[in-house]
Parts: C-alpha cells; structure tokens; sequence
C-alpha cells in the first residue's frame, strides 16, 4: 500500500526506493518502529531487516551492519561445528578409558552421543509438525535447518535444553527471511544492489540469521518455557497465597510463565474489565490453561501467519522485552468478552483455547496500545467485537485446528507473493470475491425475543466437532437498555440423524451458535449440526421445547462446507476480512443512527406533548414509526418484521435467509453426497450445508409475539438466488460488493408494523 | 422425547509423553478422523464427546495435555476434578513407555477422589498398527503391570486404524461411573450435587434435568 508504483517500475528500484523509506533516514529506527506498531510492515520486502534491527541482531549504526552480521555468522558457524558437524573433534580426546562407548560417564563423548541423539529425536517431532498446512515447512532441507538451529540452541542453553513451541517461535523467523531472499533473489537478477543488501539478504546465511534471530528472541522469551520453579516473590502476591480462598494456581512455587499469565489476569484484566474477570473466577478458569499457549507461541495458534507476523512486527518493534505481549493478551480477552461472560465454563474454555477469527488485526494492536497508555494513544474508533461470521469458515467445527492441517499445503511462492502483495489486495475491488464468498456466509440469522427463555444447558465449546458446536459472540454495547443476556443455547447434545423420524424437525438441530448482538436484544443463530461421521453411535437426544417455542431456525451444516473454505488461499481471506471491516463499519453507523434518532425523537415528542396539538395523534403515530426505525438501525427489531403480516408474499426478496439461499444457489454443485448429513434427507432439502427448518405451525403465535417483541421466525424464500450479505439485524450491512443493498429493503413500507408500547 | 435424562459431565485427561498420539487418539475418537499433521500441543487442549449411556447423556470432556507439561508445576491445574485418565505411550518407542510410570506418579500424587482413591486410569498402548507383534509378546506382562501399576486396565490402540479407540473409552466410562457409585454410597446419600473433589467445593459431576 505504501508503494503505490509498485507495478510500474523495475523491481530492484523498488527495493531500493523501500530500502532507502525504511533506513536511510537519519532517526530511521524510531520510524521503522512505528511503521512495525502501525501494521506497515505487511507487505515489506525487508521485514527480517526490520525484525533484526527490532531483535537488537543488528545495531541502530549502519556502518555497523555488515561487520555484526559477520560475527553473528562466524559465531553461529562455530557454535554447529560444536555441536553437529564434528563434536568429538570439538572434545579433542581420543582416551578410550573414557570415551568408550560402554561408558556411563558423564564426560563421555558417547554419552553424549546418545543424549544428542534422543534430543534430536524429540526435536524432529516437533519440526515434523511445523505448520503442517505450509509446504514451504514440509521440505526436507528447511526441516533440517529448523532441526540444527533448535538443537544447537538447545546445546547452547543446557538449562533450557528445546521446550515445545520454541519451534513455532523460529518457523516464522526462518520463513519471513525466506521471503525477503526470495523477493531480493528476484529483483537483484537485472540490476546491483547495494553491499548491505547483498550481504544482509544472503539467502546462503539464511541458517545463520535466523538462529541469531532466534536466540535474541528467546532471551525474552526463555523464562516462558522455563519449569524451574522458584517461590513466588512478596508482595500483592504473596497475600494471594495465604487468602483463604485460594485458587489452586495461587498456591505453592510457581514458575514464570504461570506468574505471569496469572498476573495477566489478575491485575490487568481486573483493572480493564472486572466484570470479564470476575466471570472467568468464578468459573475458575485458571489463566494458564488457555494462556500458556498464548504467549509461548507468542499468539502463534490464535491468529492465521499473515496476520501473526504483523503482530510479531508490532511487538517486536514495540520493544524487545516483549512487553506488548500482556496487553495483546488482555486485548483479546476483550474482544470475545461477551461472549465469555454469556458462557459457561465449558464454552468459555472452547473461545479461550480456540480463539475466533479476528477481523481487523490491527484494530486489536491498536487496543493493545491503548490498554496499555491510553494518554498517547488514541482510543480504538471501532474496537467493537463483532461476531465472525466467517468463524466456521475458517476454524470449521473444529478443536485443534484440524480444518487448517487438512487444508491442502500452501504453496509457497503464492504466500511470499502474497505477502507482496498484500496491500494491495486489500484496496482492491472485491471482483470475484462475492462468489468466492457466498458459500462463507451461510449463517441464518434470528432475532429471538429479548425475553425468550433460552435453553440453558450445558455447555458445549464451540470448536468441538461433538454434536452440536456452539458460539456465541457479542458486541459491546453497555449502554443497552434490556440487561438481559441470552444465555448460550448450547450443547443440548444433538439429535444426530440416527432415529429423526419421531421427533420431527425439532429434533434435527439446536440452535448451537448463537451471535448475540447488543446482549439481550437479538441474536443470531446458527446451528451448525455435526457431520454424521462426528457421531459415532449413540449421541444423545435431549427434549428440545425450550428451543421449539423460540422457532429457531435449525440449520445444519455438514463437514464438507469448511473443506471447501480452506482450499481457498489467503486472498479469500483478505476479503474477507475488508468485508468485515465494512460490516464493522456500517454497523456501527447504524447504532450510531439509532442513538441520534432516538435522541431527537425523543426531543420532538416532549414539545408535541407539551403543545398538545389538534392532530397529535398523527405525529405521534408517525413518530412510532420513527421509533421502529430507529429500533430496527439499533438492531432492537427485526427488519423484516413485516413479512410475518403476509405469510404468502413470497416475492418479498428479504433476504433473512440469505445465507441459506446463497448457500443453496452456490454450493449445490459443490456438495458433495458424502457429506449430505442424513437429517438434511430426512427433511428432503438436499443443501449441503445449511438446512433451514421451518417451524411449521408456529407462524400465529410468533405473529403475536412479534409485535410486542422481536419475533424469530424466519421465513424461507425459496429460490433465491441473492448472494447478498444483508444482516437483518442490523439492517445496514451488506457483505457483497454493495453496501447499499441494505438499503433497498428498508422502504418504509417493509415495516407496516405498529408497536404498541409506542403508541 | 425422554425428559429428566440424567447427564454426566467427565473431565478425562489424555497423558503420557511427546508425539505418543494423545492428540491423534482423541481426533480419532471425537471426530473421527485421522492425520498425520496436527501440531504439536502447547499446554492443553480440550474436546468434547457425547455418548449416549443406556438411557443416559455422558459428556466426556476430554483434556490433551502436551507432552512436556509433566515438568513443571502445571498438571496440577490441568488435572483438577479429573474422574478418569487415559495414559498414552508409543509401543514403537520404548523411553515412552519408561514414563508411563512417571506420568502415574505425577498424576496420583495431584489428584485423588474424595474417597482418597486415584482416578480410574487406562493405559493406552498406541500406534499398535506399527508394530504387530506387541499384543502376543507382551499381553501378560502388561495385564501384571497394570496390577502393580493401579491401572483399572490396558488396550493397544491405533489411532490411525482405529483400533480399540472407542472399546477403551467406553471401558473407562463404565469405571468412572462404578467408581462414582461408590463415593456416592459412602457420601450422604440425598445430596443433589455429590461432593467428589475433596479440596474444593466444585464438583466435576452433576447431573441436569432438562425440561
């Protein structure tokens, strides 16, 4: 994005127009921080110059460069020598007494042997399981790389030895200066750059930079994989220990990382959020059990690698003491906040140890910052977090990122042009996005009335494929005014298929994700059933009333949906992720609308009340037609309310269900009969993905109910072939290439309905 | 449908050293699948399983616990209102099987029922598909191992062939579920939420009547 003539011109003038932006500068460091912290890095061709300069492998003194670069590689040379290519020479003994191969002694060299070998092994395993989805990681001289610098580090650091994880905190170093060599190979083919480049960009070296990298890094990051425990020091959290309360993560030795995660969660998001924290006590969610992960891998798991390297950019240019990291991690506890407080202790756990996509990663950096000094830096516009519609999407109905191993591997020269290329991606039209991305937005919506009783069993974590995946995300809106927070639907274990036949079309599915916008207000629903391979023999059937009277809409989902998805590369991911900025955007629009409406409404009803005019019924008639407008741009009221009137106008192109029906049109050809779930036969509707259950005999009651309150019938167009992002909810937002679509469908006449209350 | 169906709620962890298959088993037994390329796990993770049990709902929740996390003072957290555990070794690997008893150990030594019992534990032998001949040349050593050893009992299991997968978790529930009995005979016997965990007031059972 910052080189706009990036087509244009020859590829090395690039490099070095970039180049010169990024270093030449006279205060060119601080610059380079910023544009790390600021996300501009993304499509850089010198981020492992950048990174080296973040990681303190190279100093602020350019003159410098070449000569520390020499050294680091010099050191490392020696440093493999040592402890790969020859280390009996390196011991120098050739005494048999000692060096025998019987022997047990601890100076013996074949003893060691052994012991390098069994570290080498359990190294291996974990090399072996590097980003199993990249290709890049499956080729053999790149695993033997990550192999060597994991073992001579390991041999280096004989306190640590390799600790799981430790690979995944090389991997992105080794493949962000694999990017850079290869765009720099490229340019450099017509044209001399100059002797930095040359030497810092040496793909020959690439073994040598990287464990320099690494090594830097760990020095922050080594007492996070450290079990040597030491007594928790005095002070705040020593009275912890002896409270009679304690948790069972405050008591006795701790070691660092334990320390520091509780300490996370203890103070920092006590201090941010007391509520979320009082919730994740209550529920005794011991931060270590989700957190360990979080900031080991420093967030490796929880976000896809192009969005994790700009926020590696991020915390490294931030500083090398790593200390973003804490504010990242309660940032990200804020984002699914509400949905962890309308969760259990089951459900919380699945958000917490499969983290939601995130739609605008910088917007979550920018938290961060902001969490952390919120004088010098500006307060998030838009940190609002919206529910992922593309969860299921991306992370299928999965547990341990199962969707993503499956995916068939990256290839490699398409992720490193990618990364290129990213910015402008970004900007550019969503040209053929909209098919690609019809089949993503597949999600039905229902807006269930605020007092609904909801199903309050059990729960069930969202990523687990066992029978029915649940979800529930919200969006901040403290100031709304009904309190009431559905609690999560979740995990009335599924009918699955077996025996439909007696309970009907109840049975099928449960409302088993549930996207709560603005709590209490209106919530979206999908159920996404199982795939029948997930249940293996006898899965429960729990009574479904509670459910039945909301008339949830029950979609059913099969596995082959979330195959599809990921055999899309990142760019399918770039829009993604610029549609959910939009809907981010306009949705807040719409509350925004709806908090003026409601304030001037308010304002013109106080004077006509006061000046009790001939024909204040009609003004005021009028203004509670203003008022469901205003409830419907707040999200309060549903916008297609008043379909319910006219059951058999089905020309009314509503699109509630668009997600069914896109899903229809788009993925009939795709489905694939393995996957037809047998409920969606049962029912005779032969959608893949997305099944949409009627709640046949419902539609009088839901009528009534529906004036009063949001009614969650959905209705079903059939036929329909709109691939339309509209969220009926909020009635603005539009996922396909026109934000405006919503629009359309909020003449005044779609809402004939009179409120009552209003009246 | 059936109301008032009982459910069970079982926290089960997966255990024994790196790259035995803990995390291979449970994708295998919750959905079904198999793989050659999950990640290493970091920590812990966790899945959830739901059978139906005669006229009952148990859910299993399943805890992976990463191979390292024996060193530390971790498993303690991780451990916590446990009912039953699996512990996995490689029968390919023979220094996997060494830490089995390490992984007992650890486990006994943090976590106990209410009645001062351990938790009902199995021992898995996986990747039995490599290598054939374990089950005939060990069966009477493994059978007397798990007497000494306190294991409820032992199965080869392949995670990749599906071998023995549900035949062991189901052996395991049915002893959860006996071993639940008893502590409730010997609790008072009208409380609603049986007291199972000695040192804290939750309980890692319960049952719910849905209506």
């Amino acid at each position: 994005m910052q080189h706009p003539n990036f087509e244009t011109q020859h590829p090395l003038q690039q490099d070095e127009k970039e180049w010169d932006h990024l270093f030449q500068n006279s205060n060119y460091l601080a610059r380079i921080r910023r544009a790390g912290i600021n996300g501009r890095l993304r499509s850089s061709r010198f981020r492992s110059v950048c990174w080296k300069l973040y990681l303190d492998v190279l100093s602020e003194d350019k003159t410098q460069w070449i000569s520390r670069t020499k050294v680091h590689r010099a050191q490392y040379e020696k440093i493999k020598e040592t402890h790969i290519t020859n280390p009996r020479k390196a011991a120098g003994q050739h005494d048999l007494v000692v060096n025998n191969p019987l022997s047990q002694d601890e100076g013996s060299l074949w003893n060691k042997f052994f012991q390098d070998k069994e570290l080498r092994v359990m190294i291996k395993q974990d090399v072996l399981r590097t980003f199993p989805e990249m290709l890049y990681f499956q080729e053999e001289d790149v695993r033997t790389k990550l192999t060597d610098i994991l073992f001579c580090y390991a041999r280096e650091n004989e306190r640590l030895l390799y600790k799981q994880g430790m690979h995944e905190l090389l991997a992105p170093i080794v493949f962000v200066l694999h990017c850079d060599h290869q765009a720099f190979q490229h340019a450099s083919e017509t044209a001399n750059p100059s002797e930095e480049m040359k030497v810092l960009l040496d793909p020959k070296f690439h073994e040598h930079d990287a464990y320099a990298m690494f090594s830097l890094l760990m020095e922050t990051a080594e007492p996070w994989f450290s079990s040597f425990e030491r007594e928790v020091r005095q002070g705040k959290e020593e009275m912890l220990t002896s409270i009679p309360f304690a948790r069972p993560q405050d008591s006795g030795p701790s070691v660092a990382i334990v320390t520091k995660v509780n300490r996370i969660q203890d103070q920092l998001v006590k201090k941010h959020d007391v509520e979320l924290y009082m919730h994740l006590n209550r529920l005794e969610i011991a931060p270590q059990i989700y957190g360990i992960r979080w900031v080991r891998l420093l967030f490796g798991r929880e976000f896809p690698l192009q969005d994790l390297l700009v926020v590696w950019d991020a915390l490294f240019a931030d500083s090398i003491t790593l200390d973003l990291v804490d504010y990242v991690f309660v940032a990200m506890l804020l984002y699914i906040r509400d949905a962890l407080i309308a969760s259990n202790f089951q459900t919380c756990l699945g958000l917490l140890m499969h983290y939601p996509p995130i739609g605008d990663i910088h917007s979550l950096l920018l938290k961060a910052l902001f969490l952390r000094d919120p004088k010098n830096n500006p307060r998030p516009v838009n940190y609002q977090f919206q529910q992922n519609l593309d969860y299921y999407k991306t992370r299928g109905a999965d547990l341990v990122n199962k969707t993503r191993t499956k995916a068939a591997p990256l290839n490699i020269n398409k992720v490193s042009s990618s990364l290129l290329n990213f910015g402008r991606k970004l900007i550019a039209p969503m040209g053929g996005g909209s098919s690609g991305i019809s089949p993503i937005n597949n999600e039905v919506i229902s807006a269930p009335p605020p007092q609904a009783p909801v199903p309050r069993p059990l729960a069930e974590p969202p990523s687990c494929t066992a029978p029915s995946n649940t979800q529930m995300k919200s969006q901040p809106f403290p100031q709304t005014h009904h309190q009431h927070r559905l609690l999560k639907s979740e995990s009335l274990p599924v009918h699955l298929s077996k025996d439909v036949g007696s309970g009907g079309a109840s049975q099928i599915s449960l409302p088993a994700q549930i996207h709560s916008d603005t709590p209490g207000h209106t919530s979206r629903m999908v159920s996404s059933s199982p795939s029948t391979e997930s249940l293996s023999g006898g899965t429960s059937s729990p009574p479904l009333s509670a459910t039945k009277k909301d008339s949830f809409f029950n979609i059913s989902r099969s596995r082959s949906h979330s195959k599809t998805i990921n055999k899309k590369d990142e760019e399918l991911e770039v829009q993604v992720s610029f549609l959910q900025g939009q809907i981010n955007d306009l949705e807040a629009m719409s509350k925004y609308c709806a908090k003026m409406m409601n304030m001037h409404i308010g304002k013109i009803q106080d004077v006509i009340l006061q000046e009790h005019l001939e024909k204040e019924d009609e003004v005021l008639v009028s203004l509670a037609g203003l008022k469901q407008i205003k409830d419907i741009l707040k999200g309060a009221l549903r916008f297609s309310q008043s379909q319910l009137e006219s059951e058999e106008n089905e020309e009314i192109t509503i699109a509630d269900d668009h997600y069914c029906s896109s899903q229809y049109s788009t993925l009939k050809d795709q489905s694939d009969p393995d996957h037809l779930s047998e409920d969606t036969a049962t029912e005779g509707r032969n959608w893949d993905d997305y099944i949409l259950v009627l709640q046949d005999g419902e539609p009088s009651e839901s009528e009534e109910q529906s004036i009063t309150t949001t009614a969650p019938l959905f209705k079903h167009v059939r036929g329909l072939n709109k691939v339309d992002f509209q969220d009926p909810l909020m009635g603005t937002t539009s996922g396909s290439s026109s934000p405006d679509d919503g629009s359309t469908h909020s003449k005044d006449s779609d809402f004939t309905i009179v409120n009552p209350t209003d009246l | 449908m059936q109301n008032n169906r009982k459910e069970h709620l079982y926290k089960i962890l997966v255990i024994g050293d790196l790259g035995v298959g803990k995390t291979s088993i449970i994708k295998r037994y919750v959905h079904q699948t198999y793989s050659t390329n999950y990640r290493a796990t970091i920590g812990v993770d966790f899945a959830l399983k739901v059978l139906n049990w005669d006229s009952e709902t148990v859910r299993l929740q399943l805890w992976d616990i990463a191979g390292q996390e024996r060193f530390g003072n971790m498993t303690r957290v991780y451990y916590r209102e446990a009912m039953g555990a699996f512990i996995v070794f490689d029968v390919t690997r023979p220094t996997t099987f060494e830490a089995v008893s390490k992984w007992k150990e650890d486990l006994d030594s943090k976590l106990t029922l209410s009645n001062g019992q351990s938790i009902a534990t199995v021992l898995l032998a996986n990747k039995c598909d490599q290598k054939r001949d374990f089950l005939t040349n060990n069966s009477l050593k493994m059978d007397q191992y798990c007497k000494e050893n306190g294991f409820v009992g032992w199965f080869e299991t392949s995670a990749r062939e599906n071998i023995n997968i549900n035949e062991a978790a189901n052996f395991l529930v049915k002893h959860i579920i006996a071993s639940e009995n008893d502590i409730l005979k010997s609790v008072v016997p009208d409380t609603i939420s049986p007291q199972l965990n000695s040192d804290k007031e939750m309980t890692c059972s319960y049952w719910l009547s849905l209506d």
